[in-house]
């Protein structure tokens, strides 16, 4: 019979497929032995990983100088894996009990954490914890061919995968390897992981608790993440129906497309900017004429998952390959943007890990402080845009400030391409993120000082409504529609109009079509948006009538209920 | 081989770093360290069976150390517990 679970679904499209449960939580469940006359090769193997393992935390500890706290902790890791007994204990049982490696490591975690259940003291208690880390890094090690890199490999094509969490990195990797869709027990609706399965149009639900005890290894499963609910081993009847409704989806993108191309005018004349957020710049191909450029590159990507720097001439390609596709439409690159929930590799961090990345070094605020890498980047942008359409936008600007020192070390770095007589465009518009409220709030002020102004609302309702969107605890009360936040758009939206500012909305609520009309009652003109969304929401756009959405609007403004408000704006 | 009781004096008792504190002045020497606690025996090279003593501030312990450098590991090791892992309280 068929079981029906539900999720917090994150991209559209419906799909049909085999399960593949891949857990990172990799400890074995149940004994495994081997053979006498491979006792030997099992204690190496065993062997090779715990030395595997103290390489590789002695070379991330030497990445971190000047900084005790994590040194301390690095070596505190480092006696673990280091620790006597447990090397004792786990080859004693292999080479005398004929245990496979990664059952002797995993029933000596499980014996480990017998005897620190008994333990009163809760900070040793906890120690537990950094253990497990340890257990599970080692058994990564150990079948790394097997699990550690199964999303880069055609396992997972045209299956769906069940998981516990999932980064940025495995998305591309399933995207590469064509696999059909995700399902995560943990994570969160617009985590970077979210955003990048939205934009490369990958099929995702997150937050499905129930999928690890329910959905086992090939399962047939149909996952709807529009409508939040997979259903595991459907019969006939579910299949025929969804396979029904796939394929009308289909038909009605196929449509979507038909006219993606025409400008986007509401119904009272009015033309609507629709341009596209992209985050790789592979995504490059997703591009076509149905945009109006693009809204919002996020670098970020270049940086992450390796140890050096993307060089000048790196950032110059990848950005090259951005204004070459879209010939002359405005193409806004936004400047590194690290912190908060995005995961900061080593090449990149800076200090002690924040308690609260997000309200610390992160945007504007860390490229003032590592001025070079500022100042590379921006002179990548400069070259690469050549006779383009360059917009820089500067993240996380919360003064005045900021926004007089950016400008200073922009023209450092023309200076600096001046003296090494490298080409590049003197011209380019300077924009600024409004994502912390204090900027929100002087936009009038801060709006002399700019060309425009981009809306990034995911973290600006997580700073006004003081909610970490990837606390499972509280993602929840995580609402774009809270009167408090439709406010200060507003407010931003008819600052700019007077101050004759562009503005655009750059965060997840632009590429909902739940919110367009919402947006466009507020008086938006300018959307940005992932790729897959452009086609419906410039369709929806088309059918709206702007200015007939006013007075419906003050009305939401003023709704103080959550239900009744998402009521209205459904019915708007 | 020399036996000696000593007492736990900081604030939050033999905890991952003081354990590894432990570990690491261990290693300086050749003689077997061996600390226990209410019956129960731990190894002072390893970090694991340390923080399985569960030895808050005040416990009694045991050392015992057997071996040629034995004087000098135990002076060691007492004065550590006696300085409070160098912790401030």
């Amino acid at each position: 019979m068929s079981i029906i679970i539900t999720g917090d679904g994150v991209s559209r499209g419906i799909c049909i497929g085999q399960a593949i449960v891949v857990y990172k939580d990799n400890i074995d469940h149940a004994p495994s032995f081997v053979s006498k006359n491979q006792v030997k090769k099992e204690s190496k193997k065993c062997l090779d990983v715990i030395n595997k393992l103290k390489t590789e935390y002695k070379k991330s500890s030497s990445k971190i100088k000047n900084n005790p706290a994590i040194t301390k902790l690095m070596n505190m890791q480092l006696s673990f894996v280091d620790d006597k007994s447990f090397r004792e204990n786990v080859l004693n049982k292999i080479n005398n009990h004929q245990f496979s490696a990664s059952w002797a490591i995993s029933s000596e975690y499980y014996s480990m954490k017998k005897s620190f259940e008994d333990i009163q003291d809760k900070y040793i208690k906890e120690r537990l914890i950094d253990i497990k880390q340890m257990i599970i890094s080692l058994l990564e090690l150990l079948q790394s061919r097997k699990k550690l890199d199964i999303f880069s490999t055609d396992i997972v094509e045209n299956k769906i995968i069940i998981t516990d969490e999932i980064t940025p990195k495995d998305i591309i990797d399933i995207h590469h390897s064509k696999g059909l869709g995700v399902i995560t027990s943990h994570g969160s609706r617009s985590s970077h992981s979210a955003i990048l399965s939205k934009s490369l149009a990958l099929p995702m639900l997150v937050k499905v608790e129930s999928s690890i005890n329910i959905i086992k290894n090939g399962d047939k499963l149909i996952m709807d993440p529009e409508n939040q609910i997979i259903i595991v081993n459907p019969d006939e009847i579910e299949l025929k129906h969804f396979k029904k409704i796939q394929s009308e989806k289909n038909l009605l993108i196929k449509s979507f497309n038909k006219t993606t191309n025409k400008k986007a005018v509401t119904k009272d004349r009015i033309k609507i900017d629709v341009m596209c957020n992209l985050e790789l710049s592979e995504e490059v191909k997703l591009l076509n004429d149905s945009s109006d450029g693009v809204g919002l590159f996020r670098t970020e990507y270049l940086y992450m998952n390796r140890d050096d720097l993307p060089t000048e001439q790196e950032q110059y390609q990848a950005y090259s390959k951005v204004f070459k596709k879209v010939n002359n439409k405005p193409v806004t690159l936004r400047t590194l943007d690290i912190g908060s929930d995005k995961e900061v590799s080593e090449n990149i961090k800076v200090g002690q890990i924040a308690k609260n990345p997000a309200l610390g070094l992160r945007g504007i605020r860390y490229s003032l402080y590592e001025k070079n890498l500022f100042k590379v980047q921006i002179k990548a942008m400069l070259r690469a845009a050549k006779n383009g359409k360059l917009r820089i936008l500067i993240p996380m600007i919360t003064t005045l400030d900021e926004i007089n020192k950016a400008k200073e070390l922009i023209d450092e770095a023309k200076d600096e391409l001046i003296k090494e007589k490298k080409s590049f465009i003197n011209k380019y518009e300077l924009g600024i993120m409004i994502e912390v409220p204090a900027s929100a709030i002087q936009s009038d002020i801060l709006s002399k000082y700019v060309d425009f102004m981009s809306i990034g609302t995911n973290d600006l309702v997580q700073y006004i409504l003081a909610i970490d969107r990837i606390d499972d605890e509280v993602a929840s009360l995580y609402d774009p529609t809270n009167p408090a936040v439709l406010q200060l758009i507003k407010q931003v939206i008819e600052t700019c109009k007077k101050t004759k500012t562009d503005v655009t909305v750059c965060g997840e609520m632009a590429g909902e079509k739940i919110y367009t009309k919402l947006l466009l009652g507020l008086g938006l003109t300018s959307f940005s948006m992932h790729p897959q969304a452009i086609p419906e929401i410039k369709s929806l756009i088309r059918q709206t009538h702007a200015k007939a959405l006013r007075t419906k609007i003050n009305a939401i403004l003023k709704c103080n209920d959550y239900q009744k408000r998402l009521q209205l704006i459904e019915t708007l | 081989m020399i036996k000696k009781k000593l007492t736990i004096l900081n604030k939050l008792g033999l905890h991952a770093r003081a354990a590894a504190k432990v570990v690491s002045t261990a290693n300086d020497f050749k003689s077997t360290i061996t600390i226990t606690k209410d019956g129960k025996n731990a190894d002072a090279r390893s970090i694991m069976k340390l923080l399985m003593l569960s030895a808050s501030k005040g416990s009694n312990i045991s050392v015992e150390v057997d071996g040629t450098d034995q004087r000098d590991a135990m002076q060691s090791i007492e004065k550590l517990f006696n300085n409070k892992f160098d912790e401030q309280e």
